[in-house]
């Protein structure tokens, strides 16, 4: 199986379920990517969307939970970090720590 | 009600998350209309993504388009000799075909029915008539036809291929696996560059067109060449 790496926004989604634990459903998880998104605005829609793609991917798994009454009666879906997407989201950040190294060493920010 | 009308609109198969996250975040009837509308287009877009297998939908677009072709051939030759005619047979392709995407979409994988896959082809012609009748760009003998031929494909493609939510699903298996591969990679987009370039080879005038098609085909020879 060829394993594809995370985008920008997948890497936001995947962190924000990490972030959350046992309380990663669809609100909560917008919230927490408009937090990490900051300036950008992020629709809920755009959210379902990337969950979506990343439970095909096998990054993420599901389960609808029981109903709660604040929601109308309506169950909330949960999502759990998979092996696959903890692989993307550690490869996101070793690629991310050395763009960093690179800038920094060229533009003298980081003492060698 | 308006709730009701918000749910009818939301594929089943995500209804019940995404009616109880927009409740959640809404107080007022407006905003929650409001942040619905906004949210509705992503939420259908990304079901037709992922019940939506495009090997299949191409060999259904395939198929159809041959139908009306062949119809098209026994019940007025002329049409395919017009520039015109070979677009206008791929209008009640595309009506089917986006009939039937969504009707996969929306069906309930919970509700399990042998009969699905035959009711959405049904659906997906019923809407070809029904359009067709409205604006008639085709003799409705050969809609008659080529629909019925489209229908003896589809159905047997849909048995072969059956949808997406009416297959056996793995046990936390990510799913594009299920999905049908192509065994040479780029066909897919292969075959889109091909009808792109025969389409709008089509739509030039005549003596334009030789050209075209031979620079389209110089061109593609080149990216062929340097991609290897």
């Amino acid at each position: 199986m060829k394993f594809e790496s995370a985008g920008q926004f997948e890497q936001l989604v995947l962190t924000a379920i990490l972030a959350l634990r046992d309380d990663a459903y669809g609100v909560s998880i917008h919230a927490k990517v408009a937090e990490l998104a900051k300036p950008r605005n992020v629709s809920l829609g755009a959210v379902y969307v990337t969950l979506d793609r990343l439970e095909d991917k096998g990054y993420v798994a599901s389960w609808l939970a029981d109903p709660t009454p604040e929601r109308g009666g309506r169950s909330k879906r949960f999502y759990r970090l998979e092996a696959l997407g903890e692989r993307a989201l550690r490869e996101s950040l070793q690629t991310a720590r050395r763009v960093w190294q690179e800038v920094g060493r060229v533009r003298g920010w980081l003492k060698t | 009600m308006i709730e009701k009308i918000i749910g009818i609109l939301i594929p089943p198969a995500c209804r019940e998350e995404v009616l109880g996250d927009l409740r959640e975040r809404n107080e007022g009837v407006q905003l929650f209309l409001y942040d619905a509308l906004r949210t509705l287009p992503f939420v259908i877009f990304s079901r037709v993504r992922r019940t939506t297998d495009p090997v299949v939908l191409l060999m259904q677009a395939f198929c159809c388009y041959v139908s009306f072709l062949t119809a098209a051939w026994f019940l007025d030759p002329k049409l395919i000799g017009d520039r015109q005619g070979l677009l206008r047979l791929g209008i009640p392709c595309a009506i089917a075909l986006v009939v039937l995407a969504l009707a996969d979409a929306y069906a309930d994988p919970r509700k399990k029915s042998p009969l699905r896959p035959f009711l959405a082809v049904a659906l997906a012609f019923a809407a070809v008539g029904i359009a067709l009748t409205i604006y008639p760009v085709l003799p409705g003998r050969l809609v008659g036809i080529g629909s019925g031929l489209s229908i003896a494909f589809l159905l047997v493609l849909r048995m072969m291929f059956p949808p997406f939510a009416d297959r056996p699903q793995q046990a936390q298996g990510p799913a594009f696996w299920q999905k049908q591969e192509i065994a040479a990679a780029g066909v897919l987009k292969l075959t889109a560059a091909v009808a792109a370039v025969l389409f709008g080879v089509s739509m030039l005038p005549e003596r334009m067109a030789a050209p075209a098609l031979l620079f389209a085909i110089l061109g593609g020879a080149v990216y062929w060449a340097t991609r290897r």
